[in-house]
């Protein structure tokens, strides 16, 4: 994989979950959507928004100071640009779900608040011991540039 | 006129200095509470100070107030009168006003810790002379004008100098009696370190925690006897009241902990009081039926320090902590429950067990002073009339008919959409009285994810005013009518009166803990169940062929 594509990929990946699940959790809270208190949803919120939006930062500040690069190839392997950020946005999507579709009347799974809570925990402590300390290889700061 | 008013005032200040030795004891009553040798309990020990103590706090007042206050009364009274020749300054002079009045008394329907404050002596009568060649000819006949009508004349009025000594001194005496009466009970009465007593009754259950189901949106906080207030009213409730211990800073910590635990604690502390009756609940009347009763917690908290429609106490505490701002309230509240332990009506009182103000940290001490046996009555007040069957005022079958028919629609428009309850098996009620609940399932009045645990309880009483004297007496009988006479004896008026209490939790996910409701949910709740009953009363109605006016059905004779 080329550094570039890499990036792209990283990059749009932050941008998207991040915004996807802040909306969701900031406007879905207390719906059948997703079944959990404001306050509950507003834990979930603090434990997503410091690691992917400082991601984020890092992604965007890269993007505005850096004009043409070449575009090497990457030594990172494959899978782990990719799988860590995916597994991380299944982890949270499926918990999502189950918590949605738990919380009918006839359904007996048992994921409560607390344990969706620590999915989204689960999910962020993925990204940060994985793909956050690819992010400087992938985005260098300028002076190491 | 100086001289005789400072007379007066030498008087008074020597009776009532002599008056507050006695009533405070001085080393006497004022810690009786923290000698107790029954309550051997390291905070009695320790206290500084206990506040709050009612009848106490009146020996603060000042005497040439009081006095004025006497003076002040008796002139409103006299202007008042028949043939009062008006402005007294105007007559000529040598001239007295002779005053019957009636000595201090008694006022049954004022709490029994307050009546000494209302010895006011009221004028009956009086007597004046005026113009005379000397005041004791004034005098004379002042006196003889009014005993014209009463025995009992004093001079109040000579010249320009009011006599007030006599008077004076029936009031204090008055007082005085009272103060030792209360002081001989207050001696007597149980005290109860509300703290410790729960802790106790906790660690004797053994209990864990279970899901809290009370709330108080929009009440404001009361202070009073928990166990009866919310549903009974009765004179022998003045016989409880809470003072306050100071507790030392060192302490603080320690009782937080305590205060804390309880709170986590939910429900706790079974006790059983009998349905019709307030005296001695403990060892009611045999056959009578009993209510399963249990306490809980509750913590408030203030910013600034609260208003009326956030806290009411009693007039003691109030006076008590008047120059500090309370910060934090721990009460214990009483709800009565289900043999399975659902709350079904939470009192509306709670007693204080403990209150940080900004200087001063307080325990509450429950003190109930012995029963003299008499001068009770009990009643049940209802509020919302919703039934005017005074046409069954002598037919029990034709009373029983229309309880029963309100009573069914209740039932059916409950367990009908959004409420969907089920009648709670199993549980004994008194008559009249049944409860519904819905437990652990979705909330059709709330929608969305919300699940709820609701328990409603209904109570129809048949009773001739909201509040009629001895109206519990009767309950055994008949839904509060009784059987043979079916209307209260010398009534011709009965009405049905409904209830239908609401409590519950929800949860916006059925896995998880099940809260406290807001003031949005719980005014749905309100508006469902507000329509259930306007609905059943309008079918109940109909069905007995009644006239409906303002939510009033007035059952009409010929068509029963």
């Amino acid at each position: 994989m080329k550094l570039s594509k890499a990036r792209r990929w990283i990059g749009v990946y932050f941008l998207v979950i991040t915004a996807t699940t802040g909306l969701f959790l900031l406007l879905f809270s207390g719906s059948v959507l997703l079944p959990i208190s404001e306050e509950q949803a507003s834990s979930c919120f603090q434990v997503i928004i410091p690691v992917f939006v400082g991601q984020l930062a890092v992604i965007f500040q890269w993007i505005a100071k850096e004009d043409a690069q070449k575009d090497k190839k990457s030594s990172i392997p494959v899978w782990a640009i990719l799988l860590p950020p995916c597994l991380s946005a299944m982890i949270i999507v499926v918990a999502a779900v189950i918590l949605a579709i738990g919380n009918l009347e006839s359904i007996n799974w048992k994921l409560s608040p607390k344990s969706f809570q620590n999915a989204i925990t689960f999910a962020v402590s993925i990204v940060n011991a994985t793909t956050v300390l690819l992010m400087p290889r992938l985005f260098p700061s300028s002076e190491k540039n | 006129m100086a001289k005789c008013k400072c007379k007066r005032l030498i008087f008074v200040f020597i009776l009532v200095l002599s008056l507050s030795f006695d009533a405070f004891g001085l080393g006497d009553s004022d810690l009786s509470l923290a000698r107790d040798e029954s309550q051997n309990t390291s905070a009695f020990k320790d206290c500084q100070k206990i506040i709050g103590i009612p009848f106490l706090d009146t020996m603060t007042f000042d005497p040439a107030e009081t006095e004025n206050k006497i003076i002040e009364c008796i002139r409103v009274g006299l202007k008042g009168m028949q043939n009062w020749p008006g402005d007294y300054d105007s007559l000529k002079k040598n001239k007295a006003i002779a005053i019957g009045y009636r000595k201090p008394s008694e006022n049954p329907f004022i709490p029994f810790l307050y009546r000494h404050q209302n010895f006011l002596p009221s004028v009956e009568y009086w007597g004046g002379a005026w113009g005379c060649d000397s005041i004791e000819e004034a005098r004379e006949k002042a006196l003889m004008g009014c005993k014209k009508g009463s025995n009992q004349c004093v001079i109040f009025l000579e010249n320009d100098c009011v006599i007030a000594n006599d008077l004076v001194k029936d009031y204090i005496k008055g007082t005085r009696a009272y103060i030792e009466e209360q002081k001989k009970l207050l001696s007597q009465a149980d005290k109860l370190l509300l703290l410790q007593s729960a802790i106790e009754t906790v660690d004797r259950e053994n209990r864990t925690r279970i899901s809290a189901f009370y709330f108080t949106a929009g009440k404001p906080l009361m202070i009073g006897y928990p166990d009866y207030q919310q549903d009974y009213a009765s004179i022998c409730q003045d016989r409880v009241f809470y003072v306050l211990l100071r507790i030392p800073d060192r302490d603080l910590e320690k009782y937080k902990d305590q205060l804390d635990r309880l709170l986590k604690l939910g429900q706790y502390g079974c006790y059983q009081r009998s349905v019709n009756t307030v005296k001695d609940y403990t060892t009611p009347q045999e056959g009578r039926m009993m209510e399963n009763m249990m306490r809980f917690v509750r913590y408030y908290s203030f910013r600034e320090s609260p208003d009326e429609k956030e806290l009411i106490m009693p007039k003691n505490l109030d006076d008590a902590l008047s120059t500090e701002k309370i910060k934090e309230v721990w009460v214990e509240g009483s709800v009565r429950v289900t043999s399975k332990e659902l709350p079904l009506i939470p009192s509306e009182y709670s007693r204080p067990l403990a209150i940080k103000t900004n200087e001063s940290f307080y325990l509450g001490v429950e003190v109930r002073i012995p029963d003299n046996g008499s001068k009770c009555y009990v009643s049940k007040p209802f509020p919302n009339r919703v039934i005017d069957l005074s046409v069954c005022s002598n037919d029990l079958l034709c009373a029983k008919k229309v309880i029963n028919t309100l009573s069914d629609y209740i039932q059916q428009e409950l367990s009908s959409e959004p409420i969907l309850a089920i009648l709670t098996q199993d549980e004994e009620f008194a008559p009249g009285e049944f409860a519904m609940e819905r437990q652990f399932k979705k909330s059709h009045t709330l929608g969305g994810p919300y699940y709820e645990r609701s328990v409603y309880m209904i109570e129809i009483w048949v009773a001739s005013s909201e509040n009629p004297f001895y109206s519990l007496y009767m309950r055994q009988d008949f839904k509060g009518v009784g059987a043979k006479n079916v209307c209260i004896p010398g009534k011709s008026t009965l009405y049905a009166f409904l209830k239908v209490r609401h409590i519950f939790t929800s949860s916006v996910n059925k896995n998880d803990i099940y809260r406290e409701p807001d003031e949005y949910q719980i005014s749905k709740y309100k508006d469902a169940i507000q329509t259930a009953v306007n609905v059943a009363i309008d079918r109940t109605c109909r069905i007995l062929q009644g006239e409906l006016k303002d939510k009033l059905c007035t059952i009409v004779k010929n068509r029963r």
